[in-house]
C-alpha cells in the first residue's frame, strides 16, 4: 500500500538532488564568469596603468571576494534554505504556486516505514500517494529556478570566454605585454605611459648630420641629480627623446669656422628662450665647436639652432617632458580612530613609493585645541629609495598632549625632486584620544553631583508628598519608583568607584552604604507588595534616608572633587614651572614662543576645565547679597584662565613680568584647592567628631553602669563568701548535686529490684509511684531544680515508709510462709531505699536553705543588680540604634563596633540569666568581660579622637582599627565541660550523665 | 579705646627714651613736645618750635606739627633731617616720627579723598568706594556735630574720617599688632584727630559703622575736652553710652542678646576686674570679652545717671575737664566711693543679665560656651540648614522652609537662619508670618544687614511702606556694597 508513497518520495528526493546539482553548477559557472571578467579587467588595467604593480593583488582580492559572495549567495544560502525535505517540498509548492499532498505523502511514508500506519486506512494512504504523484507530474525540471539560472549563466560564460579568446587572438602582442606587466610589474617599462628612463649608456654615435653653419649637431642630456641616474645621454640632433624636469640639454654645434654667432632656441608652452651658443676652446684648425645649454622645466619643448643672420638650421630636436609623479603613500597602522593611554606608544606602519625616489617620510601631528599648526616627527629619510615601508613606535608622550586630548596625525611622504619642488603625498588622518583614569574620575564626579541633586529633588518630593490616605495616590507610587531607580544608579556608581583606584575605598563604601540603606527601606525582607500603609511607612523612612543622602553625597562630591583638584593643581603647577623656566630665558625664538603658547594654552584649558567642573558640581545655594564692588583679581582657577587668556591675547611680550601674575594666580588656585579640600574634609571630620563624642559619652555611661554592677557584684560575692562559706557557689553546688545524682542512681538500681506482687494489693500502686517519682527526681537533679527535687525526695521517703508498713503487715499476719520470707527480703530492700531517699532528701534540703537564705538576705541587692543590668541593656540598645546611621557614614570605623555591641548585648542577656539562677561568679565574669569590651571600644574612640588630622584620615579611610574581642567565657565553659565529661564515667551507665552535663551547660550559656 | 591707641603711639615715639634714663627725662622742651603731641595740640607745638633755640629741636617740632597737619611728606623730610642729631632724645623722637609718618603716608596715599572741594567732614575712602563716600559725606556732619554740642566744645575740631580697606591698614596706622586687632574684634580707632575705621566692604554683610563712628567721635570729643584725664573704663563707658545719641537722641539700650551676654559673663567669669578695666580693651583676647568689657563700662556710666540725672555724664566730664580728679568728680555726682561705684555697677549687671536670648547668644556669638549637647545640636542644625539650602537651591522652597523650621527656636532666631526663613516665607507669599517673625527677631539683631534687608522686604510686602523704607535705609547704611540693599534703596528713592 506504500508503493505510491514510495514512488512520490523517491521522485521528490531525485528532484532535490537535481536541484542541488543545479545550484552547485550555477555557482561554478558564475565563478568562472567572474574569473574571466576579472582576468580581462586585469589585462586591461595592466595595459593601461603606468604602474601595474597593484593590479594583481587587487584582482586577487576582487576575485576572492566575488567568489566568496557567489559561494555564499548562489550556493550556500539556496542549499541551506531548501535542502531539507520539508523545505524542499515547500519550495516545490512555491514553484507550483499551490498546496500539494507532497509533504503529507512523505510524512506518511516515513511513518509507514516505522510501522506507525497500522491504524490508517490503506485506501486513504494510497490516495495521498497518488495525489502526490499527480502533483509531482506537474513539476518540470526547467521550472526549477537554479536550473533555469544555469542556462543563463552558461550562456553568459560562453559570451565572456568568447570575448576573451577573441582578444587573445586579435591582439596577441598587447595581451602578451599586458600579461608580462601583470605578472612582472617590475620588468623594464616599455609603455608609452611608463616613466621615461634616460638611457644610461650612450649608444653608438649616429652619423651626424651636416647642417649649415653647423656641420654636426649633437645633443647631450644631463639628467638632474634627483633622478639618481649617473652620466649624460647623448643623442642625435632631431632624434628627440624624453627628459625629466631639471635636465640640462647641451647642444654642440661643430662648425666649420670659428667666429660665428649662434643661438639655441627652446620653444615650449612658456614661450621661447634664446640661449647664445658659446664657442668652446680647444678646437682643432678652423673648426669650432659651439655649445648651447638650456635647463628644462617641466613641460615638453623643442630646440632650434639659429644663426645670428636668422638662418635656421634644418630640423629640430624634440624633448618630451617626462613627468615626475607625486609619491604614493599609505598608512596601514594605526586605525583611523584609536584610544591610547598617556604612557602608550602608537605603532605607525606606512608605505611609500615614488617613481624617482623618496627623500623623507614624516609624521605630522596636531593636538586639537592646543596646536595652531602641526608639528613634525621624521620617521625615515631614505636616500633615493623608490619604495619604503616605515614602521616605528611613536611614544604618546612625544605629542605633549594632556589626558583626554585628541591628537590627529598623518604621514607625509616627499620625493627628492629639488627642481620643481618635492612632490608630496599625505595619508589619511588618524585620531587618537588620550584616555586617562582622571577623565573617568571626572565623569564619576559629575555623575555623583547629579545623584546628589537627584537625592535633593527626591527629598523635596518626599517632603511634599500627600499625607497618608487609604488609597495610594499615583504620585507616591511614582516617587517610590524614582527612588528605586535612584538607588540602582547609586549602586552602579558605587560599583564604578570601587573599581577605580583613584577613589578611596572609604568613599566607595560610603556610597554603597547609602544604596543599601535605601534598598532596606524599599525592599525589606518581607515580600514587597505596595500597599498604601507600607508605602507611607516607606515614605517616612525614605525622607530621613534621603536627607542623610543629600548631605553625605554633597560631602563625598566635595571630597572627591577636592582630590581631583589636587591632581589638576599639581599638573598646573608642573606646567607653570615649565612655562616659568622658559619665560626666564627672556626673548624667545619661534620654537620657544610656540612652546610658551602651548604651555599657556594648556594652563588656560586646565583652568577652564576645572572652572567648568566646579560650576557643574557645586550645588546651587541660596545667597542674600551679591557684592556690588567687583573683585579686584579673579580668584582660583578662574584667575588662571583670565591671566593666561590675557597672555595669549597679548602675544609675545615681556614674558617675565606677565608670568609673575600667572604664578600668583596658580598659587592662589592651589591655596583655594587646599582650602576647599580641607573644608570638605572638615565637614566629614565634624560629623565624625560629633559621632565620636556621642559614642564616647554613651560608652562612658555604659562603663559607669558596668562599673557599678561590678562593684555591687564584688561586694555581694564577698558577702556571700562570708555568709555561706562559699557553699552556694556553683562549684560546691555541683559537687553536692553530683553526690545526690550518684545516690539517686544507686536508689534506682535498688528500686528496680522491688517486686510489686509481694505487696498488698492496695499498696502496689505505691511501688509504681515510687519508681515514677524516683525517675522524675533524677531529671530534676540533673536540671538543678533543687526545690522540686527536695520535695520529691521527701515523697520518696514517705512512700518507702508506706511500703514498709505494707510489708510489715504481710509479715505479721500472713500464713503463707513463702510469702512472708519474700516480704522480709523485700523489706530489707525497701529499708535500704528509705535510708538512701532520706540521705538524698537531706542533701537536697541542705542546698535549699542556703539558697533561700541568700535570697532572703540579699533580695534588694539582687534586685538592684538586676535593675543595673536592665539599664545597661537599655543603654546598649540605644547605642546600637545610634550606631546604624554611623555605620553608613563611616563604614570602616563604626562598622567594627557593631559585632562588639552585639556580643555585649549577648553578654548582658547571659548575665541576667546567670543572676536569675544566682550564678554570681558567672555574672561577675561576664561583667568583667563587658568591662573589657567597653574599654576597648573607648580606646578605639580615644585613638581616633581630637584633632582634625586623624579625623580627616578616618574620613579618608586611612585608619582601620581592629577590635579583637575573644570569647573568654566560652573557653572556660568548654574546659569545664571537658572536666565534667571525664567525671561522667563514674556515674550512670551509657551516656546519660554526658547528656545531662551538656544540657546543664547549654542552660548555663543561655 | 582712643587713650589706648594714644599710648601705643606715645610708646612708639618715646620707646627709645627708656634706655636714656632719668638723666634725659628732664628736658623741658622734649617733655613739652611730648605732651603737646599727646594732646594733638598743634598750637603748643608751634609755640615750642618758635621758643627753641636749637635747630634740631625746631626741626623736630616742625616734623611733629606737619604730621598733625597731615603733611606727611614734610614730616618725613623734617624728621629725617634731625635723625642724625647729637641730642639722643631728639634723635630718637625723630626716628619715631619718621617711622610713623612713613606708615601713615603709605596707607593714606592709597585712599581717595572724597569731594575735597565740598565743605564738611574730610573723608577718605578706599579706591572704588568714592560714590558711597559722596553719599555718606552729607550725613557725617549730622552724626558728629551733636557731640560737640552735647559736651559744649567751643572750638570744635573738624575731624577727618578715614575708612581703611582692611585690618592690615588699621594695624599699620594704629601700630597695634594685627593679631591683637583680630582677637579683640577692633574695627576702629581715633588717632591724631582722625577717626580711622574699617570700610563696611571689609565684611560680606557690612557692619554698623555709623554706630562705631559715633562711638569714636565721643572719644575724640572727650580727648579735646579732657585729654588723658579719664580712665579707660569711663571713656569707653561714656562712648558706649552716647554712641546712639546723634542718631536716636537717646542713650544706647541693651538688646536681649547683650543682656544674655551679661548673664553669661557673670556665669562664666568673663567680667573684668577694676584693674583690667583700666587697661585698653584691645588687649583683651576675645571679642566676647571685649563686648562684656564695654557692657561693664556702660554700666559704670549708667550708675552716674541713675544716682543723679540725665546730665550727670555731662557734668562729670565738665568737672574732669576743669581739672578735678575723676574720683572726686564721680563721688560728687553719685555719692559713692570708687569701690562702692564698682560694687553698685556689679549688682546692676547681675540684675540686668538674663537668659532670655541665651541660645541666640551662644549659637551666634559664643559657641565656645555651648555644652557638649548644645554643640551637637548646633552641628546638627548646621546639617539641617545645609539640607534646607540644598532643597532651596533645587527650588523646593516649601520643603526647605519646613526643614529650617525644624531647627530649635534659638537657632531659628539667629540672623544666619532668620533671613532664610523670612525670605522663603515672602517667596511663598506668607507675608503675615514673615512680618511676625521679623518683629520677633529683629530687636535682637538691630544692626544685622541681612535681617534688616528681609525685614524691609517683609514690611513692604505687608504694605508698611514707611517702616520698610526706614529699614531699607538702615540695611543700606550697614551694608552699602550689596546690590540688593542698593536696589532696595534705589526703588525707594525712585518712588
Amino acid at each position: 500500500m506504500y508503493e505510491s508513497l514510495k514512488a512520490a518520495d523517491r521522485k521528490v528526493r531525485l528532484l532535490r538532488g537535481l536541484f542541488a546539482v543545479a545550484v552547485v553548477a550555477c555557482g561554478v559557472v558564475c565563478v568562472c564568469i567572474v574569473i574571466a571578467l576579472a582576468l580581462d579587467a586585469a589585462v586591461a588595467a595592466a595595459l593601461l596603468l603606468p604602474v601595474p604593480e597593484n593590479v594583481l593583488p587587487v584582482t586577487n582580492a576582487l576575485l576572492s571576494t566575488a567568489s566568496a559572495i557567489v559561494a555564499i549567495y548562489l550556493v550556500a544560502l539556496p542549499l541551506y534554505r531548501n535542502l531539507s525535505l520539508p523545505r524542499f517540498v515547500a519550495y516545490l509548492e512555491r514553484t507550483l504556486g499551490r498546496e500539494t499532498q507532497l509533504l503529507t505523502a512523505l510524512e506518511l511514508y516515513r511513518a509507514g516505514r516505522q510501522g506507525e500506519l497500522q491504524h490508517f486506512s490503506p485506501m486513504l494512504v494510497d490516495e495521498v500517494g497518488r495525489r502526490a504523484l499527480a502533483d509531482l507530474a506537474h513539476i518540470r525540471l526547467g521550472r526549477l529556478k537554479p536550473v533555469n539560472l544555469l542556462y543563463y549563466t552558461v550562456a553568459a560564460l560562453l559570451v565572456v570566454a568568447g570575448g576573451t579568446l577573441w582578444a587573445r587572438m586579435a591582439y596577441p602582442d598587447s595581451v602578451d605585454r599586458a600579461m608580462t606587466r601583470l605578472f612582472e610589474p617590475n620588468a623594464p617599462n616599455r609603455s608609452a605611459f611608463a616613466v621615461p628612463q634616460p638611457q644610461v649608456q650612450p649608444g653608438p654615435r649616429a652619423k651626424a648630420r651636416v647642417l649649415p653653419p653647423c656641420q654636426q649637431l649633437w645633443v647631450k642630456v644631463l639628467p638632474p641629480r634627483y633622478l639618481g641616474v649617473r652620466g649624460p645621454v647623448e643623442v642625435e640632433w632631431g632624434e628627440g627623446g624624453p627628459a625629466a624636469a631639471g635636465s640640462v640639454v647641451e647642444v654642440r654645434c661643430h662648425a666649420a669656422s670659428a667666429g660665428q654667432t649662434l643661438l639655441l632656441e627652446r620653444h615650449s608652452k612658456a614661450g621661447v628662450e634664446r640661449v647664445p651658443m658659446v664657442e668652446e676652446e680647444g678646437a682643432a684648425g678652423d673648426r669650432a665647436v659651439y655649445l648651447g645649454r638650456s635647463v628644462l622645466t617641466g613641460s615638453s619643448a623643442f630646440f632650434v639652432a639659429r644663426a645670428q643672420s636668422g638662418e635656421v638650421q634644418p630640423g629640430r630636436h624634440d624633448i618630451l617632458a617626462a613627468p615626475d609623479r607625486k609619491p604614493g603613500c599609505l598608512l596601514h597602522q594605526p586605525a583611523p580612530e584609536l584610544v591610547v593611554k598617556p604612557q602608550d606608544s602608537i605603532a605607525v606602519l606606512a608605505e611609500a613609493a615614488d617613481d624617482y625616489g623618496i627623500s623623507a617620510v614624516l609624521l605630522h601631528y596636531e593636538v586639537e585645541g592646543l596646536d595652531d599648526e602641526p608639528s613634525t616627527i621624521e620617521l625615515s629619510r631614505p636616500v633615493g629609495e623608490k619604495r619604503v615601508v616605515v614602521q616605528r613606535d611613536v611614544a604618546v608622550s612625544t605629542f605633549g598632549a594632556d589626558p583626554d586630548d585628541r591628537v590627529s596625525f598623518f604621514v607625509e611622504v616627499r620625493d627628492a625632486n629639488d627642481v620643481s619642488g618635492p612632490g608630496v603625498c599625505r595619508t589619511r588622518r588618524s585620531r587618537a584620544v588620550l584616555r586617562s583614569p582622571y577623565g573617568d574620575q571626572r565623569a564619576v564626579i559629575e555623575r555623583l553631583s547629579g545623584l546628589r541633586n537627584r537625592a535633593v529633588d527626591l527629598l523635596g518630593d518626599c517632603l511634599s508628598a500627600p499625607g497618608a490616605r487609604e488609597e495610594l495616590p499615583e504620585p507616591v507610587g511614582k516617587l517610590l519608583e524614582s527612588v528605586d531607580q535612584y538607588a540602582s544608579d547609586l549602586a552602579s556608581i558605587s560599583g564604578q568607584m570601587a573599581t577605580m583606584s583613584l577613589f578611596k575605598q572609604e568613599d566607595a563604601r560610603r556610597v554603597a552604604a547609602l544604596t543599601a540603606s535605601v534598598e532596606e527601606v524599599l525592599h525589606p525582607e518581607e515580600s514587597w507588595e505596595l500597599t498604601p500603609a507600607k508605602a507611607y511607612r516607606a515614605l517616612g523612612a525614605l525622607t530621613r534616608e534621603l536627607e542623610h543622602h543629600s548631605v553625605t553625597l554633597d560631602g563625598v562630591v566635595e571630597k572627591v572633587l577636592g582630590e581631583y583638584l589636587f591632581y589638576e593643581s599639581g599638573r598646573i603647577q608642573q606646567e607653570l614651572a615649565r612655562v616659568m623656566s622658559l619665560g626666564r630665558e627672556g626673548s624667545l625664538g619661534p620654537a620657544g614662543a610656540r612652546t610658551m603658547r602651548r604651555g599657556l594654552k594648556k594652563l588656560n584649558r586646565a583652568g577652564r576645565r576645572v572652572v567648568r567642573l566646579r560650576s557643574e558640581t557645586l550645588p546651587r545655594m541660596p545667597a542674600l547679597f551679591t557684592p556690588y564692588l567687583a573683585a579686584s583679581d579673579e580668584e582660583g582657577f578662574a584667575g588662571i584662565v583670565a591671566v593666561t587668556a590675557r597672555l595669549l591675547d597679548s602675544g609675545a611680550g615681556n614674558w617675565k613680568e606677565s608670568l609673575e601674575s600667572l604664578s600668583l594666580a596658580v598659587e592662589h588656585a592651589a591655596r583655594s584647592v587646599e582650602g576647599a579640600y580641607a573644608q570638605s574634609m572638615n565637614r566629614l571630620s565634624t560629623s565624625f567628631r560629633n559621632a565620636r563624642a556621642e559614642m564616647t559619652s554613651r560608652l562612658k555611661t555604659m562603663a559607669g553602669l558596668n562599673q557599678t554592677l561590678k562593684k555591687q557584684l564584688e561586694a555581694l560575692l564577698g558577702d556571700v563568701e562570708k555568709e555561706t562559706k562559699r557553699y552556694i557557689r556553683r562549684k560546691r553546688t555541683i559537687v553536692v548535686v553530683q553526690d545526690v545524682a550518684r545516690k539517686v542512681a544507686k536508689l534506682s538500681r535498688k528500686a528496680r529490684r522491688f517486686t510489686q506482687s509481694i505487696y498488698l494489693e492496695v499498696d502496689r500502686k505505691q511501688v509504681v509511684e515510687f519508681k515514677e517519682k524516683l525517675s522524675k527526681l533524677g531529671r530534676l537533679v540533673s536540671l538543678l531544680k533543687v526545690e522540686e527535687a527536695t520535695g520529691l525526695a521527701r515523697d520518696l521517703v514517705v512512700l518507702t515508709q508506706s511500703m514498709e508498713f505494707s510489708l510489715k503487715l504481710i509479715i505479721r499476719y500472713s500464713k503463707d510462709r513463702k510469702k512472708v520470707k519474700k516480704s522480709r527480703r523485700e523489706l530489707e530492700k525497701v529499708h535500704e531505699a528509705k535510708r538512701m531517699a532520706e540521705s538524698v532528701a537531706a542533701k537536697l534540703g541542705a542546698i535549699r536553705p542556703q539558697r533561700e537564705k541568700l535570697v532572703s538576705l540579699k533580695p534588694e541587692r539582687l534586685q538592684e543588680l538586676a535593675g543595673g543590668l536592665e539599664e545597661l541593656e537599655r543603654e546598649l540598645t540605644r547605642m546600637k540604634e545610634k550606631m546604624e546611621p554611623l555605620e553608613k557614614m563611616f563604614p570602616i570605623f563604626f562598622g567594627r563596633f557593631a559585632p562588639v555591641l552585639d556580643r555585649l548585648a549577648e553578654n548582658v542577656t547571659k548575665s541576667k540569666a546567670s543572676l536569675a539562677s544566682l550564678m554570681l561568679d558567672d555574672t561577675y565574669r561576664l561583667v568583667i568581660f563587658a568591662e573589657e569590651s567597653i574599654g576597648r571600644l573607648q580606646d578605639a574612640l580615644r585613638y581616633a579622637s581630637g584633632d582634625a588630622k586623624s579625623a580627616g584620615a578616618l574620613a579618608a579611610g586611612g585608619m582601620q582599627p581592629s577590635l579583637e574581642l575573644g570569647g573568654k567565657g566560652e573557653t572556660v565553659s568548654r574546659e569545664r565541660l571537658e572536666r565534667f565529661l571525664e567525671m561522667s564515667t563514674e556515674y550512670w551507665e551509657e551516656d546519660r550523665w554526658r547528656e545531662l552535663t551538656k544540657e546543664y551547660f547549654s542552660l548555663l550559656s543561655q | 579705646m582712643e587713650r589706648a591707641y594714644k599710648r601705643v603711639l606715645l610708646a612708639a615715639v618715646a620707646i627709645a627714651c627708656l634706655p636714656a634714663g632719668a638723666a634725659l627725662a628732664g628736658s623741658d622742651f622734649v617733655d613739652g613736645l611730648d605732651a603737646a603731641f599727646e594732646r594733638w595740640d598743634r598750637a603748643a607745638i608751634l609755640a615750642l618750635e618758635q621758643e627753641t633755640t636749637t635747630p634740631d629741636g625746631s626741626r623736630l617740632a616742625g616734623a611733629l606739627g606737619a604730621f598733625l597737619d597731615g603733611d606727611y611728606a614734610v614730616a618725613l623730610e623734617s624728621g629725617k633731617s634731625v635723625a642724625g642729631s647729637e641730642d639722643e632724645q631728639i634723635r630718637l623722637r625723630a626716628d619715631g616720627i619718621v617711622e610713623l609718618a612713613t606708615s601713615w603716608q603709605a596707607v593714606l596715599d592709597r585712599l581717595t579723598i572724597v569731594a575735597p572741594d565740598q565743605p564738611g567732614v574730610a573723608l577718605r575712602v578706599p579706591a572704588g568706594q568714592e560714590e558711597w563716600g559722596r553719599k555718606i559725606k552729607e550725613r557725617l556732619g549730622s552724626m558728629l556735630d551733636p557731640y560737640y554740642e552735647y559736651f559744649s566744645v567751643k572750638t570744635p575740631l573738624q575731624p577727618e574720617v578715614v575708612f581703611v580697606e582692611d585690618l592690615a591698614q588699621l594695624a599699620a596706622l594704629s601700630r597695634v599688632p594685627l593679631d591683637r586687632l583680630e582677637e579683640s574684634g577692633t574695627v576702629a580707632t581715633v588717632l591724631f584727630g582722625k577717626v580711622v575705621l574699617l570700610s563696611p566692604a571689609s565684611f560680606p554683610n557690612g557692619y554698623a559703622w555709623d554706630r562705631v563712628l559715633c562711638h569714636e567721635m565721643v572719644h575724640l570729643v572727650l580727648h579735646l575736652k579732657a585729654p588723658a584725664a579719664l580712665p579707660v573704663f569711663f571713656e569707653e563707658g561714656i562712648a558706649r553710652y552716647l554712641e546712639e545719641w546723634s542718631t536716636q537722641s537717646r542713650p544706647s539700650r541693651l538688646t536681649r542678646v547683650e543682656q544674655s551676654l551679661l548673664y553669661l559673663a557673670v556665669e562664666e567669669g568673663l567680667l573684668l576686674s577694676r584693674e583690667q578695666l583700666a587697661e585698653s580693651f584691645w588687649k583683651l583676647g576675645s571679642p566676647l570679652k571685649s563686648r562684656a568689657a564695654f557692657l561693664q563700662a556702660l554700666f559704670l556710666v549708667r550708675v552716674l545717671v541713675q544716682k543723679s540725672d540725665e546730665n550727670a555724664v555731662k557734668r562729670f566730664v565738665e568737672s574732669v575737664a576743669a581739672g578735678e580728679d575723676w574720683k572726686s568728680a564721680q563721688r560728687a555726682i553719685t555719692g559713692l566711693s570708687d569701690n562702692a561705684l564698682f560694687a553698685w555697677a556689679k549688682g546692676r549687671w547681675r540684675n540686668v543679665g538674663n537668659k532670655d536670648a541665651q541660645d541666640a547668644l551662644l549659637y551666634s556669638l559664643a559657641p565656645q560656651y555651648l555644652s557638649e549637647k548644645q554643640q551637637q545640636e548646633l552641628d546638627e542644625s548646621r546639617r539641617t540648614v545645609m539640607v534646607g539650602d540644598l532643597l532651596w537651591g533645587r527650588e523646593h522652597k516649601g520643603e526647605a522652609l519646613k526643614v529650617y523650621q525644624r531647627l530649635p527656636a534659638g537657632i531659628q532666631g539667629t540672623p544666619d537662619v532668620a533671613w532664610r526663613i523670612v525670605r522663603l516665607l515672602l517667596e511663598l507669599e506668607r507675608v503675615d508670618e514673615a512680618v511676625a517673625q521679623v518683629e520677633a527677631w529683629l530687636p535682637d539683631y538691630p544692626d544685622d544687614s541681612r535681617l534688616l534687608y528681609v525685614a524691609a522686604l517683609a514690611y513692604r510686602a505687608g504694605g508698611q511702606e514707611e517702616k520698610a523704607g526706614e529699614l531699607a535705609e538702615r540695611a543700606w547704611l550697614v551694608n552699602p556694597f550689596a546690590n540688593e540693599t542698593i536696589g532696595l534703596l534705589g526703588t525707594r528713592e525712585g518712588e
